[in-house]
């Protein structure tokens, strides 16, 4: 076994591509998917670095400056295998959890082949077929695998007639590796080379290649991962996105060997990096085709979409003075994820802040998560709300993100309201808690499946209805036990009413909700309670109602301060009274004010953490 | 320019659990104790008051803790100090002794009218036994009784008394049975507090862990009306937040707080209102050192009682403390007075802040841009006060 060390890595030429193996992995979380493509990577370096080192060492440098950073775990394997011939294997990455599976999908019809892991002690999971469902949808050759063999706990057999039972793949045919010890790694290899079909363009048609994942690296621009499906691509070449309609020169195309290695050109079949200037994101979609500007092909690679975000929230600093810093840290975020937007948004109680879209709700967490977390901002979320179509008497169908937007009752024919096919996993003890928080979330069932002692149900639920919290639910009602996956639906009409909260008479808009008519009065009721615990008692008496459209269906009131008054001040006091006040007013300055009502942050808050309580 | 003299003395027969005041516990004042702090009195008084330039003393105030507790002859000794360093006519002139009602006191008041004390402020704090007891006090209202007929025979003919309510337990009735006997006493001045819980306190620490059974807000703000209206009907006139008197009684030398007129203090804890200098245009504010014996270390040591530096008030703070001290008086911020020292009228800086508060009823404003708070601006003046700072 040797890697080929000639001139552009393609081995056998241009033209062929029967010594290529483009494949993915895919798994549930935490089945080993990474350790397992580290293992993978690591079989290949181990075997080139002594060939590879001199001229890999001199590249460091180079590399450095050119400063290229590989993103994903994307890289070539080379392969003698047991037929005695020098192969080619693509590993390419795939987005890790469920909001992107569209990118997922993209990067899955990059492959031929995908190994599915399936951990031998846990066995499928929720994500487990949803990601062989895209795989089989993608026509996908499936190479399945047990991982962490070497477990204890790991029971083969039972997870193995687990994968013929659900998945309907022999279990005699599914290979036990160890991604921890390597055990079986060599075969898995073998096996990806036997069954994996290489690429079957046509390496004499119009450039077609399929752009399945893109980042952005500060010292090139936008870096493009794409996989030649049809004709070959040369550098200089002027490229043409189809979708976009821009027009690019190659500036550079490397292979991931595993570090980018600059080459004249990518031929059909192969994977790799294709730097062309691009500034932003922005100017790119995960899933285009790039064909070339002088003989472009007449069609483009099928399954392009423009994806459109679905969970939308209002961010707004908690401290007004971070507007800056966060308005910094959103341009900063959205450079290496175009899938997430923002707009500057006022709310008269929050202050400036930022209206955002998400692809989900685990996305919205991600991107809330990392805002805090590496930005050091303290936030405060409007409760996450998704896209509607409000069919207006007009006939006209208009899509709201925001409560704020949606026209008056009186004009509104209907409201329809996207809906996700929830699959979900649970070991049968956890079976009630699951169908109750899914009848409770306005659920209906579709199937429901038993192997063994795991339950697979599947649900029609509205988005609406997962996007604060549903998540977290499910893993508490199953002690972390269940697994969840969804998939987008449509939409469907909902008896949906505006529910807003007014203090002394003003909405308070932040606050605002759409919500189904029947869990209005409960919602109203929480947060009428919620507020009158934080909002102190101020110079008038405070008025706080949840209202549908001009009917108030909760009501709570704070009664006037009626006393606020220091005793004695002489002396020393004075300073001492100055600083009392001054630290008042302070507060004050905290506040939020709607109308002539001061509302201290805290309450906020509280009102819109209420999901989660 | 004319000076108040404010002297603390640190000495209690025992510590109030709402107390926090700069106080030492001393059952017993041993004679040798008494000389030494008395003349660290008067060796401070000596340095520090050729600094304020006073050409007139208008008020002398001897407060605490317990300045009873000093004898008699140590209280004319530092009248009779202060009196030598600044001319002061006998008529205008205003000597304040704050008396605890106890029988020891209660013997020395003739001495002490002898010493030139013209002014008693009696810590009555109720004439109900049981709030007296709730609030931990030593004394009962019989004692009280005694000293404040004791206080008349001596002849003191302007005499104010404590008093203070939302006191533990007590009920509105309780309070104002408490009103009806202080109005029967026919005192001068009433200076009446609702109990505060402050910071380290005994009280402070029960109320936090719920052992205290403290009236509500609203009753004690029913409390705070009660008093205003009782009060007023007996003849006395609120003039300040806190304090209540007949015609012609009201305390001279509180007002030079409310007004920032300049006091010097002396004693430990005591703090001083210095007048505008040339690097202090707005005045300057003193704290002496609280520690009794570190206190009486640095003066011992020649130095000043103060520790640390001044608070240089800059316009812009004076300007707030101008407001608020004013708005605690009756006769409220007159607007010629403050624009002669800031310049423009209250309106010119508080414009959003007075139409609010006005719109909300709490504060009035006059022709002219003077400013004073209605009845219920006088329940809610932080909240008032707070716009100003």
């Amino acid at each position: 076994m040797s890697a080929p060390s000639g001139s552009a890595g393609s081995g056998s030429g241009p033209g062929t591509a029967s010594h290529i193996r483009n494949f993915c992995i895919i798994a549930h979380v935490d089945h080993g998917k990474s350790t397992l493509a580290d293992r993978l990577l690591d079989v290949t370096k181990a075997l080139s670095s002594r060939e590879k080192r001199a001229q890999f060492l001199d590249k460091m440098d180079l590399e450095r400056e050119r400063g290229i950073t590989i993103k994903a775990q994307t890289a070539r394997i080379y392969h003698r295998a047991r037929d005695g011939k020098d192969y080619v294997l693509n590993l390419i990455d795939t987005p890790g959890h469920v909001d992107f599976s569209y990118e997922v999908s993209r990067a899955l019809s990059a492959c031929e082949g995908a190994v599915l892991v399936v951990d031998a002690a846990q066995g499928i999971e929720a994500q487990t077929l949803a990601n062989t469902y895209l795989a089989v949808d993608a026509d996908l050759e499936l190479v399945p695998v047990l991982n962490k063999i070497d477990l204890p706990s790991a029971e083969p057999e039972r997870v193995a007639r687990e994968i013929e039972d659900i998945l309907g793949l022999p279990a005699s045919d599914v290979l036990h590796v160890s991604a921890k010890t390597g055990q079986g790694i060599e075969e898995l290899i073998e096996r990806i080379v036997e069954r994996v079909p290489p690429p079957s363009g046509d390496p004499d048609a119009p450039l077609r290649a399929l752009i399945f994942d893109s980042w952005f690296d500060p010292y090139v621009g936008v870096v493009l991962l794409v996989r030649v499906v049809d004709g070959r691509l040369a550098m200089k070449e002027r490229i043409k996105l189809m979708a976009r309609g821009s027009e690019h020169e190659v500036t550079d195309l490397d292979l991931i060997d595993p570090h980018p290695r600059s080459v004249g050109a990518l031929e059909m079949g192969e994977v790799g990096i294709v730097i062309a200037g691009i500034k932003t994101l922005d100017d790119v979609r995960i899933g285009d085709t790039i064909t070339l500007a002088q003989r472009p092909a007449p069609e483009p690679l099928p399954g392009f979409r423009e994806v459109k975000p679905m969970v939308f929230a209002g961010l707004y600093p908690v401290d007004a003075d971070e507007y800056g810093a966060l308005k910094a840290a959103l341009e900063k975020l959205r450079l290496n994820d175009a899938s997430f937007r923002y707009e500057p948004e006022t709310s008269a109680a929050l202050g400036f802040g930022f209206r955002c879209g998400f692809l989900g709700f685990l996305h919205a967490e991600i991107i809330q998560e990392r805002l805090e977390r590496e930005y050091s901002l303290n936030l405060i979320s409007t409760t996450p709300t998704v896209r509607y179509q409000v069919v207006q008497n007009t006939g006209e169908t208009i899509e709201i993100d925001s409560p704020a937007d949606l026209p008056d009752a009186t004009r509104i024919e209907r409201i329809e309201e996207p809906l996700i096919l929830a699959t979900i996993h649970v070991p049968a003890d956890y079976l009630g808690a699951v169908l109750s928080l899914c009848q409770e979330r306005r659920g209906v069932q579709r199937d429901m499946s038993v192997h063994g002692n795991r339950i697979q149900v599947r649900y029609l639920l509205p988005l609406a209805e997962v996007v604060a919290d549903f998540h977290d639910r499910i893993k508490s009602a199953t002690r972390g036990y269940g697994s969840f996956d969804y998939e987008l639906a449509g939409y469907q009409p909902g008896d949906l009413v505006k529910l807003d909260v007014l203090v002394n008479g003003q909405p308070v808009d932040a606050l605002s909700l759409i919500v189904h008519r029947d869990k209005a009065f409960q919602r109203g009721s929480d947060l009428v309670r919620k507020l009158k615990e934080f909002i102190p008692r101020q110079m008038y008496e405070v008025a706080i109602q949840a209202a549908v459209g001009s009917r108030v269906i909760a009501r709570s009131t704070v009664k006037a301060l009626r006393k606020n008054v220091t005793a004695k001040c002489y002396g020393g006091d004075i300073s001492r009274k100055r600083k009392l006040l001054e630290k008042q007013k302070e507060g004050k300055k905290r506040m939020k004010r709607v109308g002539q009502v001061e509302i201290p942050q805290e309450a906020f808050l509280a009102a819109l953490r209420l999901d989660t309580e | 320019m004319d000076l108040g003299v404010y002297v603390h003395v640190p000495f209690c027969e025992r510590i109030c659990p709402y107390c926090d005041f700069a106080v030492v516990r001393a059952p017993q004042l041993a004679r040798e104790r008494e000389d030494a702090f008395v003349a660290a009195l008067l060796s401070e008084c000596e340095r520090r008051l050729p600094l304020f330039g006073a050409t007139r003393l208008a008020s002398l105030y001897l407060g605490g803790g317990t300045p009873s507790r000093l004898r008699a002859d140590s209280v004319a000794r530092v009248i009779e100090r202060v009196r030598r360093a600044v001319p002061a006519s006998d008529a205008a002139l205003e000597v304040t002794l704050e008396v605890n009602p106890s029988t020891t006191e209660r013997a020395r008041l003739p001495a002490f009218r002898e010493a030139g004390v013209n002014r008693l402020s009696i810590g009555l704090q109720s004439l109900d036994d049981a709030t007296l007891k709730r609030l931990g006090r030593a004394h009962r209202a019989a004692e009280g009784r005694a000293t404040f007929a004791a206080a008349r025979s001596a002849g003191f003919d302007d005499v104010s008394v404590d008093l203070l309510f939302a006191a533990p337990g007590q009920s509105l009735a309780a309070l104002d049975a408490d009103l009806a006997a202080f109005a029967a006493l026919a005192p001068q001045h009433v200076s009446a507090y609702a109990l505060t819980l402050e910071a380290g306190t005994p009280f402070e620490r029960a109320a936090h862990s719920g052992r205290l059974a403290l009236p509500g807000d609203d009753e004690v703000a029913e409390m705070l009306e009660r008093v205003a209206l009782r009060l007023g009907a007996a003849g006395f006139a609120r003039y300040e937040v806190s304090s209540f008197a007949r015609p012609g009684f009201e305390s001279r030398h509180n007002r030079r707080y409310w007004e920032r007129r300049p006091v010097l203090g002396i004693g430990p804890g005591a703090w001083s209102s210095e007048p505008p200098r040339a690097d202090a245009p707005f005045g300057a504010r003193r704290a002496n050192e609280r520690d009794l014996d570190a206190w009486l270390a640095r003066v011992a040591a020649g130095g000043e009682g103060a520790s640390g530096p001044p608070e240089v008030l800059d316009e812009a703070t004076a300007r707030g403390e101008a407001s608020f001290l004013a708005l605690r008086t009756a006769a409220g911020l007159d607007a010629r007075r403050f624009a002669a020292e800031f310049g423009a009228p209250p309106r010119a800086f508080y414009a959003d802040a007075i139409d609010e508060l006005v719109a909300a009823g709490l504060l009035d404003e006059g022709c002219g841009g003077s400013l004073r708070l209605t009845p219920r601006g006088f329940l809610l003046s932080d909240t008032v006060f707070a716009r100003f700072v």
